[in-house]
This record gives structure tokens, sequence and C-alpha cells, in this order.
């Protein structure tokens, strides 16, 4: 589906609230009854519409006012667009959460999942307790296909390129990448140059066994790292720091999870690595969904500061 | 290869000592893949590496060795045949040099490949760290998450995996040894300020309360749903994971309850302070075992990791 751009700024879109009265009524004094406003109010828009449409929208004939034949062509589609604007509007107000008994399913690699996961289920606890939250961890383009087929509501990642069409999508975030070390590490204080980063036993936690972009950016610097533990996921990693001299380099948003109940420091990384941007993803048929609405609203606010 | 005479294909003159013989590990994954991106992974180097052994390999046996075909790189025929004697002269050179080579934990550089599931990865991966970094600080441990139970069988077999560890269903066969390394059962954790949760957990209060459910697979229920379903009973599970990894998080920022192993509940209960109750249902203790090989009995190295993960399990709080 190809979306087109929008080109609405410069119309007054009140313009076509009055348009459909002085079509129905085909007066400007029952026009103006009926939006609730002056009738001078009301032929101020009526030369608004004029000059805006380039016809004179109403004329008048033996018995009153009449449409011309472009404004009369006008009706039905302006009629069907103000409604569905309407319907929009009203859709916002559908879902009450506290009622709501909703299943919902997320998708989000680790370190997503980590960084909102608890704050959402803590926030959906407290306003719609009876709501069901499924979390899984889709692949790439694996979610997308989920997102396309139905089989799930919004996937939290990181950016993924070449999205079908009908994908919608929202920046959530971006995650500076750190490094960890257990707070009593004996060779590392606040800081580490980039020889001492590089020669220090490492995590890395990679789904898919590869070299990343720490070792190209340590190739720069002439430097080589040692990996000495190469996990698939974060799960053991911050209790492995507590009982090694190792360092992990990892997002942000797990590490301060961490943070807060264990002993562990962090520290800049000595490398440039760029912060991972953090994108929702759902699909265009769930756009004004209130319900899928809610989610969104929750799911950004739980990923928030 | 030269001692591989029934592929004889030209290449005799090539001298053992003037040539790099790691180069033929890189040879071996290079045919064994017809990928470069692939046989890079494999031996765990980065691309540029390997493309470069790949250059050196052509000039040394004077063969395009891979080309590109139609759908990636394909075996030139010079390959072909070089694949099979090559991947049995390297193993036959492994088998010598397993059987006769001493285990030297401080001086080995060797990397364990190890499948083990989020539970234990939990309870003993931080201990078994601990011990190879003070004994063996070179060595390297790429540690594999469990997906699907059984799916390692294979590759333990075929060597491409050391160890594995295994929870209580996993299916098995003749030449994988098994050891029991633990024993579990599984209690409640909320977190300790809970509103609804007094000093016990009666089946009411349980089965009043929103659940976490850890499911592996992201469908099905969990052992005690069916505990559940037997007494004609149900719980709400309001929230579904695939992994440890967040369950213990979410318990601690919510009034859900979580029913999960003991020992897991010793890593995260007094870091998150949760507060753990007796399980209101009957649930049977669980075996965590180790598996290996059984062809690898003689590999002094496995036997010192296996000693490794047993001492690691000693140690573990019950």
């Amino acid at each position: 589906m190809i979306r087109r751009k929008i080109q609405l700024a410069h119309v007054d879109l009140n313009l076509l609230v009055a348009l459909q009265a002085l079509l129905d009524t085909s007066s400007v004094t029952r026009a103006a009854r009926r939006v609730g406003v002056t009738q001078s109010a009301m032929s101020h828009s009526l030369r608004r519409l004029r000059a805006l449409l380039g016809d004179d929208v109403l004329v008048r004939g033996r018995s009153g006012m009449t449409p011309t034949p472009i404004a009369e062509a006008m009706r039905d589609e302006l009629t069907a667009g103000l409604r569905a604007v309407q319907a929009t509007l009203r859709s916002t107000e559908g879902f009450d959460p506290a009622q709501a008994t909703h299943h919902f399913r997320i998708s989000a690699p680790d370190y997503v999942h980590l960084r909102f996961a608890p704050r959402l289920v803590a926030e959906v606890g407290r306003q719609a307790p009876g709501l069901s939250l499924h979390f899984r961890a889709f692949e790439g383009l694996q979610a997308a296909q989920a997102l396309v087929a139905g089989d799930l509501d919004v996937a939290v990642t990181g950016e993924l390129p070449d999205m079908p069409e009908p994908i919608v999508r929202q920046l959530l975030g971006r995650e500076q990448v750190v490094c960890a070390v257990r707070a009593d590490h004996p060779d590392v204080g606040d800081r580490l140059d980039v020889a001492q980063y590089a020669a220090l036993p490492h995590i890395e936690v990679s789904p898919h066994d590869r070299t990343g972009l720490v070792d190209d950016l340590l190739a720069t610097h002439g430097l080589q790292r040692r990996v000495a533990l190469r996990l698939q996921n974060f799960l053991s990693s911050p209790f492995v720091l507590l009982r090694t001299n190792y360092v992990l380099t990892a997002p942000e948003g797990v590490i301060d999870l961490y943070r807060r109940s264990l002993p562990l420091r962090v520290i800049q990384p000595p490398l440039e690595l760029p912060p991972v941007l953090i994108f929702m993803y759902w699909h265009e048929r769930n756009h004004d969904d209130p319900a899928m609405r809610w989610l969104r609203a929750t799911i950004a606010h739980a990923f928030g500061p | 290869m030269s001692d591989d005479d029934d592929d004889d294909d030209g290449a005799s003159d090539i001298q053992l000592g003037d040539v790099d013989v790691n180069l033929l590990v890189h040879l071996h994954e290079l045919l064994d893949t017809a990928s470069v991106t692939e046989a890079a992974r494999r031996l765990g180097i980065t691309q540029s590496a390997m493309s470069h052994a790949l250059r050196r390999l052509r000039d040394l046996l004077d063969d395009k060795l891979l080309v590109r075909g139609r759908q990636g790189m394909m075996r030139t025929p010079r390959a072909e045949a070089l694949r099979e004697p090559l991947y049995r002269s390297l193993l036959a050179l492994q088998d010598t040099l397993t059987r006769h080579e001493r285990f030297v934990p401080e001086r080995s550089d060797r990397t364990f490949r190890l499948v083990i599931t989020d539970y234990l990865q939990l309870v003993l991966l931080p201990r078994i760290v601990e011990i190879v970094e003070r004994e063996a600080p070179g060595v390297q441990l790429h540690v594999e998450s469990l997906s699907e139970p059984g799916q390692f069988l294979p590759r333990l077999l075929s060597g491409d995996v050391d160890l594995a560890t295994g929870g209580p269903l996993l299916p098995t066969c003749r030449e994988i040894v098994r050891e029991v390394l633990l024993e579990d059962r599984l209690c409640c954790a909320v977190r300790h300020d809970h509103p609804r949760v007094g000093p016990r957990l009666g089946l009411d209060d349980y089965l009043a309360l929103s659940h976490v459910l850890i499911s592996p697979s992201g469908t099905g229920l969990g052992i005690v749903d069916e505990k559940l379903a037997e007494l004609g009973l149900q719980r709400r599970i309001a929230v579904r994971v695939q992994s440890f990894l967040s369950a213990p998080f979410l318990v601690a920022a919510s009034d859900t309850v979580l029913t999960a192993p003991v020992r897991i509940w010793r890593v995260y209960a007094e870091p998150l302070g949760l507060r753990l109750l007796e399980a209101p249902v009957e649930l049977e203790r669980f075996e965590l075992t180790l598996l290996w090989s059984e062809r690898e009995r003689h590999d002094a190295a496995l036997s010192w990791l296996r000693r490794v993960i047993t001492r690691a399990a000693q140690d573990s709080p019950s």
C-alpha cells in the first residue's frame, strides 16, 4: 500500500463542516444554526469556501438557494470523510483498561524486553488487572511476518530494514552502549582506555555467534580482545560479572536494570559505539483500534525515562 | 592429505613442512560449507581472515576451490575430490592428539562449546566460569541456550558440541552418557511487600493471584497448570514469557506470582527483594543432567571440564 503525502496544512478543515451543513440545509441561516455559529460567521465561511473551491457552492434559485453541480458532487464523499474522521476520534474513547480482558502479544529481543517489560507489567497490573500479556522473541523479519499474519500485536525492536508496506513504526528511544564490570573489580576504576579494555576478558552476548562491531573497532586501533565467554542471551551475564574480572559491553537499559540490585560498575566504553535505535512496529490495520492504541501508549510510557 | 592415496590429484609434491597446516582446517570448513561467511562463523574468525585463507589455499593448491555459482559458491571438481579425504585425515589427526595429549588447564587456550539450559546458566554458569577463570584463564566457553530438547544430540555425537545439559524430559540414546548434576523443586515467589499475600500461600490465595508463566516454546501451559487441571482448577496467566530472563523482574515490579525452581530463587530473591513461599499444590522434584558423547571419554580436556561443572553443582545452594 502506498502512503500518499497528506497536504492539508493550508486548509481550515472546519470549513468542511460548514460546507456539509450548507449542502444539507441549502440555507446560510439554517446551516449556522446547525453548526452553532452566527449567520455572519457562516456567510464568511461560505465566502472562504467559494475562494477555496473556485466555485459558487450555493446559488440563488427559484425557491431559495441550491447547490451547484460541483458542490452536489462533493456531498457524499464529504459526508463519508467527515464520518470517518469522527469515528477515528471516537475510537480513542472505546477502551476501558479497568474492564478489559484483552490478550496482547508483544515481541521483543532480549535486551529490549528487559528494558520495558517490568514497567509494562507493573503498569498493566495497576491500570488493567484483567489483561494478559504474551511476550515472544521473534527475530527480524519473522516479527514482520507475524505482524502481517496477525499473530502479533506489537514488535519492539531495533531498526528493521525493508519492512513490508502496511507496517507502521514509532521511534521509542536510543539505547547507549555501555560497559559493566563488578563494583570491586581489582583493575578497573571509573574509566577505561582502549588498551585496558582490550586487555580484559570479555563476555560477548550475541544470538548468532558472530564477531561484531566491537571487534571491528578494536581492529582499527590494532587491538584484539579475548572473548572468554560467549552467550546467546543476557540471563547469566551479570552474575558471571560478579564472580569474575570480565567486562560486558551491552545496551544501557539492560545494565541499568541489573545495576539497581547488583553491585556492578558502569563505565563509558572507550570506543565510538553508536546508540541502538529502538522502534515499535505494528500493522496498519490496528492503527486506530482503541485497545491497540492504549497498548502502544502504555509501552511507549514504559519505555520512557 | 598425502597419507590418503585413493584421491591422488597431483598435489603430492606439496611438502607439509612448507605448508601452514592450520590452513587445512580452514580448507575443511570452506569445503564443508561452500561459504566464506559460514566457514568464518564456524571457526569464529572474521570474514576477511577467511577470505585471506582462501586466497592462500588457492595459491597453494593452484585451484580456485570455490567458484561463484548460480546459488552462492560452488566447489570445483578438485575441491569436491579433496573434501572427504581431508575430513578423514583431519579427524585421524585429532583422535591421535586427544588420545595422547595431556590437558594442562592453566596453559590451555581451548574453546569449549556447551549447550546449557537457561536454568543451569543461571544456577551454575557463574560458578563454572569463576573456576575456569582461576584454573584455566586462557580457555574460552561458547554457551548456547537450549532451544528444543534433544535438538543438540546429533551435534553432541558429531563433536560440534562438547557438553550439554538437560532437564527431565530429555530424549537420549546409547552413545550419550548422562550424569545427574542436581535436583530441584518448584516454589513460589512474590515481591516482599505484596499487599495481598501473607506468610503462607493457601490454594485459594494462589488461584486468586495473577501468574507469570515461563513457556520456552511460547505456547502451552506448565506443570503447575496440569496439576491444577487434575483438581479441576485453573489459574489466571497474566504474563507469558519465553525465558527466565525478565521473569523475576516482572514479579518484583508487580503483584504477580511466579512458580519456579528453588535454585533460581536463590539467585534472585535477595537482590530483587522477593519473598519465597511453598506452592499450595504438590509438585514433584526433578533432576538436571550433564550429557556427553561416549566417544569423547578419553578427551582429558572434557574430563576436566566435566569435573569443573560437577564441582559447581556441588557448590550450588539447594
